[in-house]
């Protein structure tokens, strides 16, 4: 099979500071691909690298077979690729639906004149964008939440709102980025559910997490990242049984978080 | 929100207390006497009640718009009272029908005063309107404005003399068009980058545009131009001029507005909140960030030329007044208080401050001389008093920065 996004020895450095060095991960469609590591260790660098928000200093990546690297993020969201981010980046005043309908820019069509005339296919479409959007925010938990100011929603609603405004935009590949940070027990369990059931709508999911125990639990495959560099890659069981993650990772600490 | 009571103590405190600090220097003055040697100090009260016979009336017109606000922030829960008024009336074809009618009825018992202030009051509104959407929607700072209001009455006021058959309602495509297209080369080299060029240069563009007016025999240079006659607002009827121009001014008001409410409750719309909210994520979410404030700022360059050409054909005559500094900061002062970002606002903040100088000039004669100061100490009160203007949210702040 081949995979939706693939990327090839990708590095990225802050002058001396070598955040992520050659680090290549394929993600497919349908599976959770977890990437782990100690504080630092250059996990969201390496997001911020795929979703074209800092240019590779070497590298390439590809999603569904076109190159994507050396786009600006607004055509890498596109081409397919969503993310959330670690520290929660909504439109604070927009309310919740609002910022889900934000997502459905791309996929809606330019229509200036018909905006301004407010034409049957305007109507039409912006209905179909509305829908689509109520749909999401079902999906996630926060259907009788839509006309909520997004900063006045607690934060683990916040969290599955991200989730949703990155879904908004039809990608083939979900980036998320600790999405189970700042929850409580019971709501981390409830977010890797819904991580899990975006992967079964055929989505290739990539998800930095702590929580040892829900990564072994979900992932189909697991990278470990140490001071930029790659130092493991398998399934949860080879992961758990590695000595370097023991030792660079786990021995340190069961749940760095936690 | 709610302050606590004591925050507002401590401003009126800091107002006092700057007011003790500098009335020795209003109030008195240094008179050196150069035969004997002696510095006399002398008191000299004009200058002193000159000076509070512009600052109390601008506090009062502050104070009192605060004070509106927060009464009705006290009824709006999520939804303040201005705007689902505006949202019901621009939803609705049959309410603004309603309103253009009876706004337009009463011109019949408007004295010719009152319709030309009313017009003026409404060509005012066009611009606020317009310049929110640059400020207030995508959060991009404009200083000069007032550059794209000179354009599309020079622009009008040209071609008419240039097309003895230009028709008036002319004025309105033609004004948007060539001041959108201004609007469009100005913004698409300071927009590519990311922070505030586009303030500074606007700015500077309309000081350009300003000495060039006043030297090309093209523009009249200091007289400015008359418009001729045919291309001027005319009686139609019974309705004499004044009437008509109040007539169409209210139109086309309510016109912009509804282009601006349209474009506000659409993907475009939503776009430009999203970059003001949070300019990474919206790119992440697909939005050409850079393309859409470059269109937010043609749209806002346009309706400051469709409010320049109308001026043009409702006053017959333009002048590089149009231009000035106090004209932009005057627009920029509409928008801020009556709430950055709120349609209503700008509707609101335009008629109250237009009118506030002329309606106090006959107590405060002062004013009219120190127009600039004027509005710059109601600007102050307001920043101290209720930052987010008449109808604006809470969090609705003018950002310095793009988001990083
Ligand atoms: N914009 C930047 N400029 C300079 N250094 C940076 C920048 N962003 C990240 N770094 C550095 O790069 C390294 C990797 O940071 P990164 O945020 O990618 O780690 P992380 O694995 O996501 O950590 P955490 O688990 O705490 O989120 C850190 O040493 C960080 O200080
Ligand atoms: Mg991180």
């Amino acid at each position: 099979m081949t995979p939706v996004l693939k990327a090839t020895g990708v590095s990225k450095a802050f002058g001396g500071l070598k955040a992520v060095s050659a680090v290549s991960i394929e993600s497919h469609a349908g599976q959770i691909l977890s990437i782990i590591g100690p504080n630092g260790a250059g996990k969201t660098t390496f997001f911020n690298c795929l979703s074209g928000i800092y240019p590779l200093d070497s590298g390439t990546v590809e999603l569904g077979g076109g190159r994507i690297d050396g786009l600006a993020p607004h055509l890498v969201s596109r081409a397919g690729l969503s993310r959330s981010f670690q520290n929660i980046r909504l439109f604070p005043e927009m309310t919740a639906l609002q910022n889900v309908q934000v997502g459905r820019f791309a996929r809606s069509p330019r229509q200036i004149l018909g905006t301004i005339l407010r034409t049957r296919a305007w109507r039409d479409r912006e209905r179909a964008s509305l829908e689509r959007s109520e749909e999401l925010l079902a999906f996630v938990g926060l259907g009788d939440r839509a006309d909520s100011w997004a900063r006045a929603l607690p934060y683990g609603l916040q969290r599955r709102l991200e989730v949703a405004r990155a879904l908004a935009t039809d990608p083939k590949v979900l980036l998320l980025d600790e999405p189970g940070a700042g929850m409580n027990p019971q709501e981390i369990v409830d977010m890797m559910a819904l991580v899990k059931s975006i992967a079964r709508l055929g989505v290739a999911v990539v998800v930095i997490e702590h929580h040892m125990k829900l990564v072994m639990e979900i992932s189909d495959r697991i990278v470990v990242l140490d001071h930029g560099e790659p130092i493991a890659e398998g399934s949860p069981d080879e992961i758990r049984r590695d000595p370097r993650v023991v030792e660079a990772y786990l021995g340190r600490s069961e749940e760095p978080h936690g | 929100m709610s302050l606590p009571k004591n925050i507002f103590g401590a401003r009126a405190a800091i107002l006092g207390g700057l007011a003790i600090l500098t009335a020795p220097f209003l109030w008195t003055r240094l008179d050196p006497d150069f035969a004997t040697g002696f510095v006399s100090l002398r008191l000299v009260p004009e200058n002193g009640i000159q000076f509070l016979s512009v600052v109390v009336p601008a506090a009062l017109v502050a104070l009192a718009i605060a004070g509106l606000g927060r009464l009705w922030a006290r009824y709006g829960s999520s939804k303040p009272l201005f705007e689902t008024a505006s949202h019901r009336l621009f939803e609705s074809p049959r309410a603004m029908a309603a309103t253009f009618a009876a706004l337009a009825a009463a011109g019949f018992v408007m004295s010719g005063k009152a319709l030309s202030l009313g017009t003026f009051v409404c060509i005012h509104m066009m611009l606020a309107i317009g310049l929110n959407v640059t400020i207030g929607f995508t959060g991009l700072l404009v200083l000069g404005y007032a550059a794209f209001y000179a354009t599309g009455a020079y622009t009008f006021a040209i071609a008419a003399h240039a097309l003895p058959v230009l028709p008036t309602w002319a004025a309105l495509p033609l004004g948007f068009t060539v001041a959108a297209g201004v609007g469009f080369l100005v913004g698409l080299p300071c927009l590519r980058l990311r922070g505030d060029y586009l303030a500074i240069v606007t700015l500077g563009f309309a000081e350009a545009l300003r000495e060039i007016l006043r030297n090309l025999s093209v523009t009249g240079g200091d007289m400015g131009l008359v418009v001729p006659m045919q291309a001027r607002i005319k009686a139609i009827g019974p309705v004499g001029q004044g009437h008509a121009s109040w007539i169409a001014a209210v139109g086309v008001t309510l016109l912009v507005a509804l282009f601006v409410h349209r474009l506000y409750h659409s993907r475009i719309g939503r776009a430009w909140i999203a970059i003001r909210e949070d300019e990474t994520a919206a790119a992440m979410m697909g939005i050409p960030v850079v393309r859409l404030k470059l269109l937010a700022f043609t749209v806002s360059a346009g309706l400051a030329g469709t409010a320049g050409a109308f001026f043009a054909g409702f006053a017959g005559f333009v002048d590089p007044s149009t231009a000035t500094f106090e004209q932009s900061v005057l627009i920029l002062a509409m928008v801020i208080l009556g709430g950055i970002g709120s349609l209503p606002g700008s509707i609101l903040g335009a008629a109250l401050l237009y009118l506030a100088p002329t309606l106090l000039r006959d107590w405060f004669p002062a004013i009219s001389d120190y127009r600039l100061f004027f509005f710059g100490c109601i600007l102050v009160a307001m920043m101290l008093f209720r930052p987010q203007g008449l109808c604006g949210s809470p969090r609705h702040k003018l950002e310095l920065e793009g988001a990083s």
